[in-house]
């Protein structure tokens, strides 16, 4: 699954301008929020509707685990997986 | 009855009584529901303000700018006083009303700020109605980054300071009624103030709606109680031929010493400007 690891990195980067960056550039265990990537609350939000359009990986900002899901791009990864493989 | 629950516009007659540093003759507040007041034909008010210091971008000779500009890339405008993940969101305008205020601002802090801009990041908003026509979901860092006074939030977190800030626009006299703005807000309580007017011209379909030939740029003006020097302000109620630059570019042509006064003639006003050193 290193295709979809290097997959969401580039996401991440579009959707959220980080224009100065690749996808080498993130460290897929690394947070992505606070001390590691220092990504913000309105990246949060962007983030969830880029999963969306592209996986359709529809996530409830009340449910707990999503803050677990967003913790890295290796934990997106695994989201993606997942979603893909219970609607397959 | 109460003027405005009858539908008319309300007139305050400012106070002559006024702090030191700041003069006015026949001033008229206008707190109107549209954009436009409702001054007589042929009325004049004036005002005068103490002003400090003043950036604008382009650097060189601003008013001089091609008229045709279209909105300068993202690195053109130097913002490195902003964190890089703040900056990377920001649009045209934030970024020269951000360059020209940390400019005129240097070091200074706590000092209140008027943000103005006629369209603000209409670009932006245009791209979410867009997306909202084709029924996509609305990026949320596009709707955060649209709002009128975005650019002043984006200044005061990047600067770490929590002065009062107002966004306002105003049609084509924009600056005309940022510079009211800043009249009515000088105080020996609040005695300095940043005026900040920043624009970029208006995306292609609303090119009928403008009349005037639109340019980037953006202009910051330190106003400050104790300083002597004044820029004296006139608006003449009229219906002439309207000038064919935005606002703010006569105004820089005056600042940058390119003409001893400047005018500008919008849809319904003629507007002046002197510089003393009295």
């Amino acid at each position: 699954m290193d295709n979809l690891q290097t997959e969401i990195r580039q996401l991440i980067i579009d959707a959220l301008d980080l224009e100065d960056m690749t996808a080498e550039d993130i460290d897929p265990a690394a947070p992505l929020f606070g001390d590691g990537l220092g990504l913000d609350s309105i990246d949060a939000l962007e983030l969830g509707v880029a999963l969306r359009k592209r996986y359709q990986v529809r996530l409830d900002g009340d449910d707990p685990s999503v803050k677990r899901h967003f913790h890295s791009v290796n934990t997106l990864v695994e989201l993606v997986r997942q979603h893909s493989e219970r609607t397959a | 009855m109460d003027a405005l629950a009858s539908g008319r516009p309300r007139l305050h007659r400012m106070t002559h009584e006024k702090p030191d540093g700041v003069t006015t003759r026949n001033t008229t507040l206008i707190e109107s529901r549209g954009l436009t007041p409702p001054i007589a034909p042929g009325r004049m008010d004036s005002f005068s303000l103490p002003l400090a210091a003043w950036a604008a971008w382009p650097t060189h000779a601003p008013g001089c700018a091609a008229p045709t500009d279209s909105p300068p890339p993202p690195g053109a405008v130097d913002i490195a006083f902003v964190d890089p993940m703040l900056r990377r969101r920001l649009g045209p305008v934030a970024r020269m009303a951000l360059n020209v205020a940390h400019r005129c601002l240097g070091e200074r802090t706590g000092v209140p700020m008027v943000f103005a801009s006629r369209h603000g990041e209409l670009a932006r908003t245009l791209a979410m109605l867009h997306d909202l026509a084709a029924g996509e979901e609305v990026s949320p860092a596009a709707f955060s980054l649209s709002v009128h006074n975005a650019a002043a939030g984006v200044f005061s977190i990047a600067r770490h300071d929590t002065a009062p800030a107002t966004a306002i626009a105003a049609g084509d006299e924009t600056l005309g009624m940022a510079l009211v703005e800043a009249r009515a807000r000088l105080s020996e309580a609040h005695p300095q103030l940043l005026l900040v007017c920043a624009d970029a011209p208006a995306p292609e379909l609303y090119q009928d709606d403008i009349t005037t030939t639109e340019s980037a740029h953006a202009l910051a003006l330190l106003f400050d109680l104790h300083q002597s020097r004044r820029l004296h302000v006139a608006r003449h109620a009229s219906s002439g031929t309207p000038s064919n630059s935005m606002m703010s570019l006569p105004l820089a042509d005056l600042l940058a010493g390119h003409r001893p006064d400047a005018a500008w003639s919008g849809t319904h006003a003629r507007w002046e400007w002197t510089l003393d050193d009295a």
